[in-house]
């Protein structure tokens, strides 16, 4: 065997071992050590492109997926439009249609609805930003079209439920949820004993190619069937939808046991969406200028009520707010990250992490994108890791 | 935590095997310090040790280095071991503060090494398949390069710059955050 014991420099290294060195390259964002390291020679941006590597490098580091935008659901009638909140997340240009429209994110996918001309819809496109990879769905579960209805989606991993770290699934198999809220009978408004809505839920799956069979549920409490407020929210098994009518509902689908149940949120709340707090549902909401959190208690009798937990007064944060804030503000939540986006009509989007208390404009367009999903994934820059530049 | 098997493994940490470097110099070692090893410890398991275990890829240089980093490790092991049975848990806790930064001490001092000698470690650790000191020469090259231009990593670790200048240039113009 070659007496190793000779190498005095580090390319002597046999490649493996230089893998384990830059494995031990401190994660940090953005991760300007690697992309240095891959201007250093050929064999080392070679490792660094590797996407055994860089997996390996984020579960070494334990790496949490990092917010790294949002998408505009619908951009100035031309369809979705990412916008990033880094200065090193450039993605691939969303599919532009003005009958597209980004319904919600989740593990490195947008879900995108299309619509046909007379306003049905007609499928859904799945897009993978940090590969530029589209799936398309052109199928639609049967649902309820009497009466009044609407609906909303989710997108996620179909490996989420059996332990996927979301790392390199983009391309990988999904689940599409779609909820909606249906009432048959809309005269029945005014007699609201006569009054039952029905909510519904199918899941389609791309590993089977067919979407299941809908799960229904009733509910005597009476609200009409208004619009929804996107993205979803997954905690664990469980997809959160928000209903946002006079008051604001939650609907609450368990991707286990395919349970549908309306949860209310606390009285007199209006602009709010639900939350992950510690792997519990909780809510933040927005109201004059100021950012409520809530969570859910139960006492020793059982009896859960929404208890307030923070307030966080945006007028010290964004001198240039107003006490009066316009209706069209929106707030979005983004999913595995305690940060939160306020959409303020004439100042911009803003992301307030709701532990640090720290706000930061991140697009200073003044008409605002009211419907904002955050975009959270696990991405380690770097151009040369997609081939252009392959030796 | 103490155990039936212990009067066993006193007689195994007992055991002496010997080591021999590339240049036929001879180290005996107890088991205990030789399986930190995981090559070592599957050699023994083979029963392949008896005459001493040749190893022609280290020198007595760096085998000496590499049995004192073990002896230390599996010293501090085998103290956590016996700590854990005879202390309360607050005194547990304290001796296990102690050996980890005594533990902490010795490798940083191990590390005061020319960089010649921290590859010949690096490459010595791999063969030998010790997982904490593969761990702590690597961990030890990354933190050198840590925030050091291209050009500044390249002229301390001898390395040709094989890329193109379009190819730099691209990388360069493709991630120029990173060079701000």
């Amino acid at each position: 065997m070659q007496q190793l014991t000779r190498s005095r420099a580090l390319p002597a290294l046999m490649e493996e071992l230089v893998e384990e060195i830059l494995l031990r390259l401190p994660l940090e964002e953005p991760p300007a050590h690697l992309v240095r390291a891959a201007m250093v020679c050929k064999a080392w941006r070679r490792i660094l492109s590797d996407g055994g590597f860089r997996r390996r490098y984020c579960r070494f580091h334990r790496a949490t997926p990092t917010l790294l935008g949002y998408v505009c659901g619908v951009f100035n009638d031309a369809g979705p439009q990412f916008i990033p909140t880094n200065s090193y997340f450039s993605p691939p240009p969303l599919p532009t249609s003005c009958s597209y429209s980004a319904i919600d994110c989740r593990h490195g996918r947008v879900l995108i609805q299309v619509t046909s001309e007379d306003g049905s819809p007609e499928g859904f496109i799945i897009w993978s930003l940090v590969t530029g990879s589209r799936q398309n769905l052109i199928t639609f579960p049967s649902y309820p079209r009497q009466g009044f209805c609407s609906f909303t989606g989710a997108v996620l991993c179909a490996r989420h439920r059996h332990g996927c770290d979301h790392l390199d699934c983009h391309d990988g198999p999904f689940l599409v949820v779609l909820v909606g809220t249906h009432d048959p009978h809309p005269e029945n408004h005014a007699v609201p004993e006569h009054h039952v809505m029905h909510t519904w839920a199918s899941v389609y799956s791309s590993e089977t190619g067919a979407w299941s069979a809908q799960t229904y549920s009733t509910d005597k409490n009476c609200y009409s069937a208004g619009g929804w407020t996107k993205p979803s929210l997954l905690i664990g098994d469980t997809l959160y939808f928000t209903i946002a009518c006079h008051v604001i509902r939650i609907l609450k689908y368990d991707l286990g046991g395919h349970g549908l149940s309306v949860i209310d949120t606390p009285p007199q709340v209006h602009k709010a969406v639900p939350i992950d707090v510690d792997g519990r549902l909780g809510i933040v909401q927005s109201h004059c200028s100021c950012i409520y959190t809530w969570s859910w208690q139960v006492d020793a009798h059982g009896v859960g009520e929404w208890v307030r937990r923070n307030v966080v007064v945006l007028e010290t944060l964004i001198p240039t707010i107003h006490d009066v804030r316009c209706p069209d503000d929106t707030i979005h939540f983004a999913e595995g990250t305690n940060t939160v986006f306020l959409c303020l009509y004439n100042l911009g989007v803003f992301t307030l992490d709701l532990n640090s208390r720290q706000v930061r404009e991140v697009n200073f367009n003044k008409t605002c994108d009211h419907d904002v999903l955050p975009y959270v994934s696990f991405y380690i820059p770097a151009d040369f890791a997609k081939g252009k530049l392959s030796s | 935590m103490a155990s039936a098997g212990s009067g066993d493994e006193k007689a195994a940490a007992a055991a002496m095997i010997t080591l021999i470097s590339s240049d036929n110099e001879k180290f005996e070692v107890t088991e205990a310090t030789a399986t930190l090893s995981q090559t070592i410890r599957h050699m023994i398991e083979d029963g392949c040790t008896d005459g001493g275990v040749p190893l022609p890829n280290v020198t007595s240089k760096i085998l000496a280095r590499v049995i004192e980093y073990c002896k230390k490790h599996a010293t501090a092991a085998a103290g956590e071991e016996g700590s854990s049975s005879s202390f309360s848990d607050a005194a547990f806790l304290e001796v296990d503060r102690a050996f980890l930064e005594e533990l902490e001490e010795f490798d940083d001092a191990f590390l005061e090494v020319d960089r010649a000698t921290l590859f010949d470690l690096i490459l010595a650790a791999n063969y030998l398949d010790i997982k904490g000191l593969l761990n702590l020469t690597c961990q030890k090259v990354a933190d050198s390069v840590k925030g050091k231009t291209p050009e500044q990593i390249r002229e301390m670790y001898n390395i040709v710059n094989d890329l193109t200048p379009e190819e730099e240039a691209e990388i360069r113009r493709e991630t120029q955050w990173a060079f701000e």
